[in-house]
């Protein structure tokens, strides 16, 4: 009967032990030369509940936030916000996160939250990477007036009123209803499901709104405007310099037209009948006695309608 | 101030008898960092009352017992008390940081030096001796165009800094740097 010591003989077993710490060795190696590449991350958060009495607006004054309005079926609003500060050096994270301030209060009806930086005399500028992350669930009859700049916006399921004002932000808004007003430069903002009296300004912003419905108007200065309309659009004016704007819509008859172009480069379907046509200038409509009434002026740029 | 107490107050009869609950301490916290307190105590701590000023209250308060110097104690009470609180605030918010580690992205990172800027300052100096046509009104809508785009580009270097850690930033950089040159070309066929 042959027994064996598994621990002490096996050769496998020292080999791993060699492996292991070549593993370690080399693992701490890597670490030394990665160091400069890890974030330290720092990170305060502020949880709430808002209960009765109903709040009627909620104000958000943010910078470099990443913000999620959400409704939900529920009365009260429900706010995670989270503020960070990144940088190689814990310590500095640390200190610039102290700069890095936000308010939530709340006044009669309305409610307010903010994120900014704050600094005490003599203090320095943060040079941490410093992020805001709003997360919020609220009813969705609650009115919207949000302020932010170098960060993203989400919304979704709200029907009441919406002011946006959103300078270098990517914006998303799904399934609005209600009315409003969303000013936009630079950045991005795309749409679906919007029905409703609502109203774009932009500059330097690449738009692309679908399935968008109600009384839609847009001015637009740069950038580009991609608009897929539902056939609930019931009106939509376009004001446009220096824009690229593109109509796509699946049936486009069902909509009556008055273009007038200076300086554009245009390509209209079939069916428009032209009051003017040169180079410089253009004037054309299409009309069939349709409800909805198309209305577009452009300077420059480029304008599609298919 | 009055408004903050009640909320204060309301906050401490909403705490369970148990231990209190985190949040709380945090929306007490959140009370305490609103800005008319900060305000009020940052006052507080400036406060230099005028020796006349202390006369003219004394002269007009029926009891006289204060002299100037029970005040300034008073003053120098309240100055320590609220540089207490506020270190204490102070202390308090570290308390509630939470640490993490992440490994920066030399991706989202962009480098300082801009090839359009470069060649827009050579136009410019070009500009100083030819004049026709950097006077046009077309060149000049140009020239203010991308000077728009050039200080969007900047503020959107700051706003990545050293660390930055959004795609979206660095993506509408890029766009911004397009349409920059788009611009430039269109000023360089003029010229």
């Amino acid at each position: 009967m042959k027994t064996m010591k598994l621990p002490d003989k096996n050769p496998f077993y020292n080999h791993l032990n060699i492996r292991t710490l070549l593993f370690f060795v080399l693992l701490n190696g890597f670490y030394s030369i990665q160091a400069q590449d890890v974030l330290q991350v720092a990170t305060k958060t502020l949880e709430k509940t808002i209960g009765a009495p109903a709040i009627r607006t909620l104000h958000i004054n943010a910078e470099k936030a990443d913000i999620e309005l959400v409704a939900w079926d529920k009365s009260e609003i429900s706010i995670v916000l989270k503020l960070s500060s990144r940088h190689s050096d814990r310590t500095i994270a640390t200190t610039d996160l102290a700069k890095f301030q936000y308010i939530a209060d709340r006044s009669g009806k309305d409610y307010f939250l903010r994120n900014y930086i704050l600094l005490k005399e003599g203090e320095a500028k943060p040079t941490s990477n410093l992020k805001a992350h709003y997360v919020i669930y609220l009813p969705a009859s609650c009115a919207i007036d949000l302020k932010n700049t170098f960060g993203t916006i989400s919304m979704k399921g709200l029907t009441n009123n919406l002011q946006l004002k959103a300078d270098f932000c990517t914006t998303s808004i799904s399934d609005l209803q209600g009315k409003g007003f969303l000013q936009t430069t630079f950045g991005e903002l795309k749409g679906n499901d919007v029905s409703g009296s609502f109203s774009f300004s932009s500059d330097h912003t690449n738009l692309r709104l679908e399935r968008i419905g109600g009384a839609i108007k847009m001015d637009a200065v740069y950038g580009n405007v991609e608009i897929y309309p539902s056939p609930g659009l019931t009106s939509l004016a376009i004001q446009s310099k220096k824009t690229v704007v593109t109509l796509l819509a699946k049936n486009w008859q069902q909509f009556d037209y008055t273009i007038n172009g200076a300086y554009t480069v245009m390509k209209l379907p079939n069916g428009f009948k032209w009051k003017r046509n040169t180079a410089d200038f253009k004037d054309a409509f299409f009309s069939k006695n349709q409800l909805t009434n198309v209305q577009i002026n452009t300077e420059f740029g480029n304008l599609t309608i298919k | 101030m009055e408004y903050n107490h009640n909320t204060l107050q309301k906050a401490i009869l909403k705490l369970p008898l148990q231990e209190p609950n985190e949040n709380i301490w945090e929306e007490i916290s959140q009370k305490l960092d609103e800005e008319p307190l900060q305000n009020a105590l940052k006052n507080l701590s400036e406060y230099e009352p005028d020796k006349r000023l202390w006369e003219l209250i004394e002269n007009k308060s029926v009891i006289r017992r204060h002299s100037p110097v029970a005040w300034w104690y008073a003053a120098a009470a309240i100055l320590i008390a609220s540089s207490i609180g506020l270190w204490m605030l102070q202390s308090n918010k570290t308390q509630i940081i939470s640490y993490s580690e992440e490994i920066a992205d030399s991706r989202l990172q962009i480098s300082k030096e801009q090839v359009a800027d470069y060649q827009y300052q050579q136009l410019k100096t070009y500009c100083e001796t030819e004049t026709l046509v950097c006077n046009n009104k077309d060149f000049k809508q140009l020239t203010q165009e991308y000077e728009k785009l050039r200080t969007a580009s900047e503020q959107l270097k700051q706003a990545m800094g050293k660390y930055n850690t959004e795609p979206q930033l660095v993506r509408q950089f890029s766009i911004v740097e397009q349409e920059k040159a788009d611009v430039l070309n269109k000023m360089a066929q003029m010229i």
